[in-house]
């Protein structure tokens, strides 16, 4: 399993990073966090699909919706390594159970300190991540606004 | 309001029932009116019978599985359509909620009536509306296909990928 954060790290520098983690197995329907708790683990999903969701306003009921989804290889929470350090989604095993690696970001910044190369590379992975996330949701943003000048003028 | 599912389901034993009721009773004619049976003697006309029966049974069970099978399409097929249809056959001029005028209860609505008012009213039949699963369905796969629009324009940036439209119905 490759992982993009950890894209142009040695296998060994790789490895050392996944040591730091632990695997967690999320049952379909369980939340791996919600909403607003507190980011200190950032999380590489191995297996499953993990579902990204924010509550709306539907008939007056709260729904989660969704938002996005992860498969394997792919890093859930960035969160954990940006202040305020709280998660701004909800993220819940999809149809399917799932395997995350939980990276706790204390350990992950000590390996930082550590390993300066390789803590720039996973910097620099984490930037690509966040980076396509605001292209992507900037797009989508754009696109609704767009249809809601469409809307308001017509 | 039947939701969606049980709209598919009942649709599926009306098919099956139909199948299986027609699958029993065409089978057991054709079979009986074969040259191959024989309805001479009582032996003969027991096992006719029973070769009848069982050919019958057979392809009544297999038309129960077809008719099930074309009630659960069709149920599938015709839940949403009819919704729609309904829904734009009562939907009011106006789709605006804040320029769309408040409706007067139905009580105060209803006409007098000549004979008698001692009969009650049926009340208003409401909107018919997506069940909530099927609307969140709905957002989700919006949602999905904005961002595989949104991903296209990411790949090769142009006007043109920017606002390309999709085929959700949130937006058609």
């Amino acid at each position: 399993m490759t992982h993009e954060l950890l894209n142009g790290l040695s296998s060994v520098e790789a490895g050392q990073v996944l040591d730091l983690g632990t695997r967690l197995i999320v049952p379909r329907g369980v939340s791996l966090f919600r909403l607003g708790d507190p980011a200190d683990r950032l999380f590489l999903t191995e297996r499953g699909r993990i579902k990204l969701t924010l509550p709306m306003q539907v008939r007056g009921r709260e729904e989660d919706v969704f938002v996005e989804e992860r498969p394997p290889g792919q890093t859930v929470g960035w969160s954990a390594l940006i202040p305020p350090y709280r998660f701004t989604l909800t993220a819940t095993a999809a149809l399917f159970e799932a395997e995350v690696i939980a990276l706790p970001r204390e350990a992950l910044l000590q390996y930082f300190a550590a390993n300066p190369a390789a803590g720039y590379k996973i910097a620099l992975n984490l930037a690509v991540i966040i980076g396509h996330r605001l292209q992507l949701f900037q797009t989508m943003w754009l696109r609704e606004m767009q249809r809601t000048v469409e809307v308001r003028s017509a | 309001m039947a939701t969606y599912g049980e709209w598919i389901m009942k649709s599926a034993r009306i098919g099956a029932s139909l199948g299986g009721v027609a699958g029993f009773f065409c089978a057991a004619y054709i079979m009986a009116t074969m040259d191959v049976l024989s309805w001479t003697g009582v032996v003969d006309t027991v096992e006719s019978v029973v070769v009848v029966f069982i050919f019958a049974v057979m392809i009544g069970s297999l038309c129960t599985a077809i008719g099930g099978l074309a009630g659960l399409v069709l149920g599938f097929v015709t839940s949403p359509l009819s919704r729609v249809a309904f829904g734009a056959a009562t939907r009011s001029e106006s789709s605006n909620p804040s320029v769309q005028p408040e409706l007067p209860l139905a009580k105060a609505a209803a006409p007098a009536r000549f004979f008698s008012d001692r009969f009650p009213i049926s009340p208003a039949v409401p909107p018919l509306q997506v069940p909530i699963d099927v609307l969140l369905l709905q957002i989700e796969n919006h949602v999905r296909l904005e961002q595989a629009a949104a991903e296209s324009f990411i790949a090769f940036p142009s006007q043109a990928r920017l606002h390309s439209k999709t085929t959700s119905p949130f937006v058609n």
